[in-house]
């Protein structure tokens, strides 16, 4: 507090402009500072931010990523199985065609059993009848066949007649007969050869293939595990 | 915006501590001779101590920089062992000198001193730390400011207990001398700037204390104030502190005291700056309090002044903001019910708005008269003064709003009991009742 009146000299003006800068530099660094407390702190905040945004993402990622590989192993599982089964049932159903194969070829064998060919021939012969009930019916066979046809033919019709209190004609085709290479059997043929029965051994063993497929499956590969009820 | 980096402004300060009082001490001794060589001759220092001493002692600033520049790494190891090894006062002093003039300089030299931790990990803290304990005025001032601006520059955690710091701070806060505790609250200001220290600081429970006490009993300088409100203000950041702010220490109303009170706007700008905090850490700890407080009236006061200082009108126009949807969520009928159930009367929001008066005024009448009931009891019990005042207020809203009350009040005896009040000792409940009379006797002729 100045106590004299009289104008400063130059000291004074000098002490009193350099305390006026201190004071207003002062102030200023004050307010300075009190900026850069909230600079600093919005930074800590934003950069707090986008660290837990960027955390997530890739923790996001991280789990789609995750997921993703789940999936992929399981589609690789699934087309594992599907190949393993795939052949599983290739193996089979060459097994099943050599099985067959080894049949046709011992087809052969079944007509060199004089008896038992001539009564198997006696009841595919009988069969036929019955499923053509025709009374004119002619057989056709191997030219090797003939002979036994002739009985069979004879035992069959008169079986036939007795049954089904009907008569009937049954006659060998003299045109026509089976190939050599045929292994046996006959063809039946009704009314000027308009239906045929197709009962040769060949044909035979085609419908049994057919028929016991499932038992023969059981036979060589076992029961199947998805099968609820067995037959 | 292109970046024009101005090398002739400086950046703020990471630590400012310095009054004119430790200049004064400080320029003393830095023109005090001391005997170097006799120390060589001593054995006390080396020979290449002192060569590397006669560099620097009483020279002139310009020469100082001269020879610092690119010596800074020797300088801080010769003044670090020096300071370990030396023990007379002056000395100690004038070495102590010698560093404030390094840094202060050019704070960017403190790394050097970080670099002392290579070597040993307690280094450059202990140097400082152990100068404490030292009987003398300056030297453990000195030591302070320096290490202040150690641990505000720290590039790792430090390796001893801030306690032991703090607790010495709480000490020089409590001295008389206030040039000291200007240090002192200087010395936090830089402190605080770093949140971990914060939370530190807040745990240290004399601290925080002893620096309220400074505000509100020892009537510091307007910028001691300053100096104290920017220390809450930086405490405040941390939701730990805003939630037990002023629960606490009750420094809410005494801030908005001081905010009326105050000339200079940096005081009105760090408290504005300080209620933001509590509002944005903690708003479910410190709305209500603020609104009973009547902080938004001050705001609305605040705000049709002219400010040069375009962050504090920012702040205040935010207070307002939140203050005023907090009062409007607050102004609900149900938590006017609890609170004179209660019978802790204060002056919330609903009682001074009209609106909820005339919105609400029916319910009082509901379960048998029930909450006039209440007021009435606490008219006639209560031997506070601001419930009496409260409740005479209550009652002449309750007539104002619904006149068919009135006689109702009458014969519960409580018109009679309001005309009693008037005659109350404490002025406060006797203008309650006269406004309340004058409200019964209004429309008496409707």
């Amino acid at each position: 507090m100045a106590h004299n009146t009289r104008a400063l000299n130059d000291d004074e003006v000098l002490n009193e402009m350099k305390k006026m800068v201190a004071f207003i530099n002062q102030e200023a660094i004050e307010k300075a500072r009190e900026i850069k407390v909230k600079a600093d702190e919005e930074f800590n905040i934003e950069k707090a931010k986008l660290v837990r945004q960027e955390s997530n993402n890739i923790e996001a990622t991280f789990q789609r990523k995750i997921k993703q590989a789940e999936i992929q192993k399981k589609i690789t599982q699934s087309n594992m199985i599907n190949k393993t089964r795939l052949k599983v049932l290739q193996v089979r159903q060459q097994m099943l065609e050599e099985v067959f194969n080894e049949t046709v070829s011992q087809l052969n064998k079944v007509s060199q059993d004089e008896v038992k060919y001539r009564d198997l021939l006696k009841n595919l012969i009988l069969q036929g009848l019955y499923q053509l009930m025709d009374d004119q019916v002619k057989a056709i066979v191997r030219k090797c066949d003939k002979e036994l046809a002739n009985n069979a033919i004879q035992a069959a019709a008169k079986i036939y007649k007795e049954s089904t209190k009907r008569n009937i004609n049954v006659e060998l085709d003299k045109e026509n007969n089976l190939p050599d290479d045929c292994a046996g059997g006959v063809i039946l043929t009704s009314h000027f050869g308009r239906i045929r029965i197709n009962n040769t051994l060949e044909e035979r063993l085609t419908l049994a293939q057919e028929e016991l497929l499932p038992e023969i499956r059981v036979l060589l590969f076992g029961p199947s595990p998805n099968k609820k009820h067995n037959h | 915006m292109t970046e024009v980096i101005d090398e002739t402004v400086p950046d703020v300060p990471l630590a400012f501590v310095s009054n004119s009082y430790l200049d004064e001490l400080t320029s003393g001794i830095r023109s005090r001779p001391i005997p170097w060589d006799g120390y060589k001759t001593a054995d006390l220092i080396t020979k290449d101590e002192l060569d590397l001493l006669k560099k620097v002692d009483k020279q002139s600033p310009e020469q100082l920089r001269i020879v610092l520049q690119r010596e800074e790494e020797k300088y801080t190891e010769l003044y670090a062992n020096l300071l370990e090894k030396l023990n007379r006062v002056d000395t100690v002093q004038y070495i102590l000198v010698l560093v404030n003039d390094m840094l202060s300089d050019n704070e960017q030299r403190v790394t050097f001193f970080h670099k002392l931790s290579e070597k040993d990990v307690e280094l450059p803290y202990r140097i400082f730390l152990n100068l404490f304990k030292v009987e003398d005025e300056f030297v453990p001032l000195m030591s302070s400011k320096i290490l202040t601006l150690l641990i505000v520059s720290a590039p790792k955690a430090l390796p001893f207990d801030l306690d032991e710091f703090f607790r010495w701070i709480t000490l020089k806060l409590k001295s008389n001398n206030t040039n000291v505790y200007d240090l002192a609250v200087q010395i936090l200001a830089s402190t605080l700037r770093i949140p971990s220290y914060r939370t530190k600081l807040w745990e240290v429970s004399q601290a925080v204390d002893t620096l309220v006490n400074l505000l509100k009993v020892r009537n510091p300088t307007p910028q001691m104030q300053y100096q104290i409100i920017f220390c809450f203000w930086l405490l405040t950041f941390e939701r730990e502190v805003s939630l037990e702010f002023n629960k606490k220490y009750d420094l809410i109303p005494t801030l908005i005291n001081i905010a009326k009170a105050a000339i200079k706007e940096k005081i009105i700008r760090v408290i504005i700056g300080t209620f933001r905090n509590l509002v944005e850490k903690a708003p479910e700890a410190n709305l209500p309090a603020m609104l009973v407080a009547r902080l938004l009236n001050f705001c609305e006061n605040l705000s049709s002044r002219k400010w040069t200082d375009k962050e504090i009108v920012e702040d205040i126009d935010f207070l307002k903001e939140r203050l005023q949807e907090n009062f409007h969520s607050l102004t609900t009928f149900d938590e006017y019910a609890s609170e004179i159930t209660s019978g802790m009367l204060q002056w919330s929001p609903p009682h001074e708005s009209d609106q909820f008066w005339r919105q609400n005024v029916a319910k009082l009448n509901e379960k048998d008269h029930e909450l006039v009931r209440i007021l009435a009891r606490l008219l006639s019990q209560s031997s506070d003064n601001a419930v009496l005042s409260i409740a005479a207020h209550d009652l002449g809203q309750y007539v104002k709003y619904y006149p068919s009350g009135k006689k109702f009040l009458q014969e519960i005896g409580a018109k009679q009991r309001i005309m009693e009040l008037m005659t109350h000792e404490d002025p406060e409940v006797r203008y309650r009742a006269l406004i309340a009379v004058q409200k019964y006797m209004t429309h008496a002729w409707v």
